[in-house]
């Protein structure tokens, strides 16, 4: 199997040919149907070099919930993400250790295949980053080829619904994607990652580059893709967070402070350092 | 790690002063009430009636500033709670100054002649000390976030509560005489008045119980 690597700068899209928990050779392997599933970080380090960025980190992800990472730069919310679709190790010394569970599966068991990890886990960047040679059509069907698997209008058709785009570019399928305004190249990036059915969407500042209406837009559809998938949101804006999560974490410092009901970090919050965060009194 | 939101810590510090200065303005407005009821000074009642536009502007400034904030500032947290509990404080506030002119209005129906009965008076002037007393101790609650000054607000509530109770019986005793029943229904609804003073300064306390821990709970059941 190939071991292909997703990229910043080529988008989210992953090219395995399996399915995760199925590695080639293993037929007894459970399969995987593709629904929302839960994650869990137990007890999870991660190293650049010999700095210590995420620290002994143990946190649950709901399925079909969308929890909201927050906290300073450098506390090592990106690092997180990047650790739980495996990006993290492909960083030259760069390491993690510890366990990712999607469900009952060890992510980082030996016997499971990268590449379907990535196709299990979708990723959404901060900039939009469609690829630039294609046209829509195109750049949500890539994912669908790069995993050979059919590639037919409907299911490209059902990705751009899942989106909220399809209406603004269904007469326009055959036009370039960068030529779509920041926004709507955000929805298509996130079509892309619909495209291969993902059970967990990663969102690392997903609306940091984007105006009100189309960030407005993209914590829309954060809500309306729960009912699909999973969803891990990295944030700076603490209003997204409230609007978007129904869970939020807070991280300092590589550590976890605090994890509780939006609701709650943002009115009542357990701990000082929380409080303190969250209501500007540093960071 | 720097401090950030300096304006908006300063905006809210003003916020709240603004709006417990309006429980200044109640213990002020409650003294010439007690003083025209005490005294059956019409004109200093005409004054405390008069004077209650002031609360109620200060009542439109500080909701017009607590929804700036909300809009511009979106406050989060213990400042969110803050920002909460000042809508209630400055409500309370706004529903006080109404009870003195509540109080105020009747003291004219009362009349020039001396009062009919004088221990009844006296637990009236006795429940304006205490409700007095409640005011100026639930703006020192909030200010201080300070819990036990606030649940001490209970104890003082009821012992307005039990001199009402005490007023409302010498009332049902009070006699046959049409004109001595009339001034003691009139003086019925003067404790009633102090009462619920009582009442709204019971319920700031509250707001800063929710303040400090998060969690509102009532200090006392009303329904028993």
């Amino acid at each position: 199997m190939t071991d292909q690597r997703i990229s910043e700068e080529t988008g989210a899209v992953a090219p395995p040919v399996q399915r995760l928990g199925v590695p080639e050779a293993a037929p007894a392997a459970k399969k995987v149907a593709s629904e929302a599933r839960a994650v869990r970080l137990e007890a999870l380090n991660a190293w650049y070099g010999d700095h210590h960025t995420i620290k002994d980190l143990t946190l649950d992800f709901a399925a079909n919930r969308a929890t909201a990472l927050i906290g300073p730069s450098g506390s090592g919310k990106s690092t997180v993400v990047r650790c739980i679709n495996r990006m993290h190790e492909e960083l030259p010394a760069a390491r993690a250790e510890g366990r990712v569970l999607l469900d009952e599966l060890d992510l980082y068991d030996r016997a499971v295949d990268v590449t379907a990890v990535r196709r299990a886990i979708g990723m959404v960047f901060q900039k939009p980053n469609p690829f630039p040679t294609m046209s829509i059509f195109d750049n949500v069907a890539a994912g669908l080829r790069l995993t050979s698997r059919k590639v037919d209008d409907e299911h490209v058709e059902g990705a751009l619904r899942g989106a909220n785009l399809w209406e603004e570019v269904k007469d326009r399928l055959s036009k370039p994607g960068i030529g779509l305004s920041g926004g709507q190249q955000q929805r298509l990036c996130i079509a892309r990652a619909l495209a291969v059915e993902p059970e967990v969407i990663l969102m690392d500042e997903p609306a940091s580059a984007l105006d009100p209406i189309s960030t407005l837009k993209i914590e829309e559809l954060v809500q309306e893709l729960k009912s699909r998938v999973t969803i891990i949101i990295v944030t700076h804006n603490m209003q997204q967070a409230a609007r978007v999560a129904d869970s939020t974490a807070f991280m300092l410092e590589g550590e976890l402070v605090e994890v509780g009901p939006t609701e709650k970090i943002f009115t009542n919050p357990a701990d000082e350092r929380t409080e303190r965060y969250v209501t500007g009194k540093f960071g | 790690m720097a401090t950030a939101r300096l304006h908006f810590q300063e905006e809210l510090k003003g916020l709240e002063n603004q709006c417990l200065g309006a429980l200044d303005l109640v213990v002020v407005t409650l003294d010439r009430t007690l003083e025209a009821l005490d005294q059956q000074d019409v004109e200093l009642a005409a004054i405390v009636i008069a004077d209650d536009d002031r609360i109620d502007g200060r009542y439109l400034e500080v909701q017009q500033g607590i929804l700036s904030l909300l809009a511009l500032q979106a406050p989060v947290a213990s400042d969110l709670r803050v920002v909460a509990a000042l809508l209630h404080v400055i409500k309370h506030a706004e529903r006080m100054g109404d009870q003195c002119v509540n109080i105020a209005k009747l003291i004219p129906i009362v009349g020039h002649e001396p009062p009919k009965d004088a221990a009844m008076m006296e637990k009236i002037a006795t429940m304006g000390r205490l409700a007095r007393s409640e005011v100026a101790q639930s703006k020192q609650a909030f200010l201080l976030r300070d819990m036990e000054v606030a649940e001490d607000l209970v104890r003082q509530d009821a012992q307005i509560n039990r001199l009402n109770r005490e007023v409302f019986r010498r009332a049902v005793e009070i006699g046959t005489d049409v004109d001595v029943r009339e001034w003691a229904m009139t003086m019925l609804l003067v404790a009633r008045a102090l009462e619920r003073i009582g009442d709204n300064a019971v319920d700031i306390g509250e707001q800063v119980a929710f303040v400090v821990t998060g969690l509102f709970r009532e200090f006392s059941d009303a329904s028993h």
